[in-house]
């Protein structure tokens, strides 16, 4: 911490926030919002203010566990070494007033005219490390209720044992002010749960907080009675599997069931290894929530432009590069993107600085050209493609669309979102797709084509090869970036041409490379569906299967499948005929370009 | 025929694609469609480098097709080659013959040498329309933000400080430490924590 206080390569902006980033990787504009300190660089850190000061708030730093001055450092080794005001607690600001600090300041540091301020700042790639706030536990086991006033979480029990916290180290009973004789610790408090306002997943962490805390207490004490209720101890590493057991050595016990908390702290639980029918039942002089941990992500996600997974964090942009968010230059790091403990935090933040590193060794970022190309003689400027653009690359601009080529992916959703094919891919373009569905279906007899998205069905396909499974011979895979690339156009065109079984297939929900552009491929794909049958087509003759890079199986099974269902003669023809008749739409396109306004947003 | 000077190269991988593969008959079929020129090597991606570069600069050619494995194994190996070359190396079109033809259609050697010949086929007729791309290059500020002072931040911050590049950290609340500051101990090895 002191380091990043002194180091000449690190500016350090406090009481700041990020509004908006803009641009992209090597060139982002990034707006700041600074709040006012009241005390300026010329803190000595004296302490006098503080002397002065007879106003009090509760303490954040301490979970309101404690009070400090409105004047007042968050804890002792803070940095920047300055005190700061809180304006809302600080009576200057009221109609009583109050300059006392200020009048005693011999360095002149407190600077009570100081405002909110905008700032703007110039940089080339940004790391999103915005971390985690514990769970709030109201209304569990009685927490927050006045009738159970010895019902803490970990976090309270953590500024508890701290020398530097609000009992200066001592852990008492918040209702008598005594030491605890015994003390519960209920894991998974608001956690591993699909209650509503509860977390679905394991924050990790909390298992070998709670071992931690519990070796803690025994050590001064050894005599004081602990009681871990849990649905299973996760401490996964050596070295926290030790604590466990030495935790289990020194005589803490560890009850695989959750109690119910009842007046006077007696808690209610079955041992389901002792397995009685009768409940036991104990008093505790503490109870100790172990809290889950959740992600402060969403601010960042909004201002940054990127995914948040299901759950609240950053989403990574695929698993081998954990750091990465979908947009060059964005990473992240810690907890904001999966619950870590300390020693993963330092980890990912190697890996995000390693990123951010390989980007300033050259003087240029480099991006794929294989993006998305806007041809302003036939756009409309209607924006439905800047609508299916999970980028935001595609903006509307005296009626035409305009890629930002550097936020462009190149995925092809906006593409297929165009009616007036007025957007291509480079060297992924419509010509081009088709002229391979004609060399493919020259004989079309018993082909099955199979689109495959290039990041996990290609490389499924790949992968089966490598295992050497065995399909049919008869299979002829079309390559693109993104399985939404597929215009359903272009599976219109492989039935007109003949073709008798088509599959889309791209990477699982969730996991696609482009956002979730894959969930536009199933609606595609689906309509399509519902299409050929009201037609009089089966179905069946177009799959869309979603297939992993890893999963060689799963490819193979996908044409096994296809191989097996009959198509006759009839159907084939059927359907060449039904989708090589022109368009309807033609003669209404015309009509829309005519009068543009109509279909802008 | 068209005025694309296309060369089509295609590999034996040993016996990995020549095994289940009759790389002449693919080279014979693909020839007659008039293209400039067929070139078959044993290891295109060793061996053959060198021929692909000559046969470039000797032939004119405008636009390849290399048949070998999947393009996740060799592209970036080929668009260095074509770069080398003087050829723009978004007008290489890789065809995968191995990973998704030979191997996994091991025991039906004339079926497998038919997709063989439609699959080179549907590559020659789509680099006919590559075009030529160059990667975008963008500006880079060499000064890196980061957002948030808590124990990942400030270790990114160093690292990269460390490393001599301009680091800007940025936090909300007035100190950093984030809530690693709050812990007594962290575990496992119960050490003091800010």
């Amino acid at each position: 911490m002191v380091d990043v206080g002194r180091h000449p390569n690190i500016e350090l902006l406090t009481m700041c926030e990020v509004v908006e980033v803009k641009g992209y990787v090597g060139s982002f504009e990034v707006t700041l919002r600074k709040h006012p300190r009241y005390v300026t660089e010329d803190c000595t850190f004296c302490g006098e203010c503080l002397q002065r000061c007879n106003v009090f708030a509760e303490d954040d730093f301490n979970v309101g566990r404690a009070l400090r001055k409105a004047i007042y450092t968050p804890f002792l080794q803070s940095i920047p070494r300055q005190y700061v005001v809180d304006d809302k607690a600080c009576i200057h600001f009221s109609e009583e007033g109050c300059e006392k600090c200020l009048e005693d300041c011999k360095k002149h540091a407190i600077d009570f005219s100081q405002t909110v301020e905008e700032e703007t700042l110039h940089v080339g790639t940004v790391i999103a490390a915005t971390g985690i706030r514990p769970y709030n536990p109201t209304g569990l086991y009685g927490y927050g209720d006045k009738r159970f006033p010895d019902v803490i979480t970990s976090m309270e029990l953590e500024r508890m044992m701290s020398p530097e916290g609000p009992t200066n180290g001592k852990v008492i009973r918040p209702s008598t002010g005594e030491r605890p004789g015994n003390v519960a610790f209920i894991q998974c408090a608001g956690s591993r749960s699909s209650k509503e306002g509860q977390l679905p997943y394991c924050s990790k962490l909390c298992c070998p907080n709670t071992v931690k805390n519990a070796l803690l207490l025994k050590e001064p004490f050894p005599d004081i009675d602990i009681y871990v209720f849990h649905s299973g101890i996760r401490t996964s590493g050596n070295r926290q599997e030790k604590m466990f057991l030495e935790a289990r050595r020194q005589g803490v016990i560890f009850v695989n069931a959750f109690p119910e908390v009842t007046e006077g702290h007696i808690l209610t639980f079955s041992d389901p290894i002792l397995g009685q029918d009768r409940p036991l039942q104990k008093q505790f002089d503490l109870v100790a929530l172990a809290v889950g941990i959740v992600p402060a992500a969403q601010e960042m996600s909004n201002v940054l432009g990127v995914p948040l997974g299901k759950r609240g964090f950053i989403k990574e942009d695929n698993q081998l590069s954990p750091s990465s968010t979908p947009t060059s230059g964005i990473y992240f790091a810690g907890a904001v993107g999966s619950p870590s403990d300390i020693k993963q935090c330092i980890e990912q933040a190697g890996n995000a600085a390693m990123e951010v590193s390989k980007h300033f060794q050259k003087d240029f970022a480099e991006l794929s050209p294989i993006i998305a190309k806007a041809d302003t003689e036939k756009c409309t400027g209607c924006g439905k493609c800047g609508n299916h653009c999970l980028f935001g690359a595609i903006r509307i601009e005296d009626k035409v669309a305009v890629i930002t080529e550097a936020m462009c992916r190149g995925c092809g959703n906006c593409l297929n979102a165009c009616k007036f094919d007025a957007i291509s891919i480079a060297n992924y373009t419509e010509q081009q797709i088709k002229v391979q569905l004609i060399e493919a279906l020259r004989k079309p007899e018993d082909k099955i084509i199979v689109f495959a998205c290039h990041w996990c069905s290609y490389a499924g396909a790949d992968f089966a090869g490598t295992s050497r499974l065995q399909y049919s011979p008869k299979t002829r895979i079309i390559k693109t970036m993104c399985s939404c690339r597929v215009r359903t156009d272009l599976i219109k065109y492989a039935f007109a041409l003949g073709a008798p079984k088509v599959v889309v297939s791209g990477c699982h929900p969730g996991d696609c490379h482009y956002l979730d552009n894959n969930m536009f491929t199933k609606s595609r794909v689906t309509k399509l569906k519902e299409q050929l049958s009201s037609k009089g087509i089966n179905p069946e003759r177009l799959m869309l299967e979603w297939v992993s890079a890893s999963e060689g199986q799963r490819f193979v099974e996908t044409i096994r499948r296809m191989e097996q269902l009959e198509v006759d003669e009839d159907e084939i023809e059927m359907s060449k005929m039904i989708f090589s008749r022109p368009e309807k739409p033609k003669s209404r396109r015309k009509k829309v370009r005519l009068n543009p306004d109509r279909k802008s947003t | 025929m068209s005025e694309d000077r296309i060369g089509v190269f295609v590999c034996h991988c040993g016996t990995n694609i020549a095994g289940p593969v009759d790389c002449h008959k693919v080279s014979e079929a693909v020839a007659r469609t008039g293209v400039t020129l067929v070139r078959e090597h044993s290891y295109m991606c060793t061996g053959g480098q060198s021929q692909i570069v000559s046969d470039i600069e000797e032939y004119r050619l405008d636009r390849i097709v290399v048949a070998a494995c999947s393009p996740r194994i060799h592209e970036e190996t080929f668009r260095a080659v074509s770069t080398v070359a003087g050829l723009n190396p978004f007008m290489m079109e890789m065809v995968n013959m191995r990973e998704q033809c030979s191997w996994c259609h091991a025991h039906e050697p004339d079926e497998a040498t038919q997709k063989a010949i439609d699959l080179v086929l549907m590559g020659v007729e789509k680099v006919k329309l590559n075009e030529p791309l160059i990667p975008l290059q963008v500006p880079m500020t060499k000064k890196a933000l980061i957002v948030g002072g808590g124990i990942s931040g400030i270790e990114a911050s160093l690292q990269l400080a460390d490393l001599g590049h301009q680091v800007i950290l940025v936090e909300k609340g007035p100190t950093i430490g984030g809530k690693m500051a709050q812990l007594n101990k962290i575990f496992p090895d119960q050490n003091c924590s800010p």
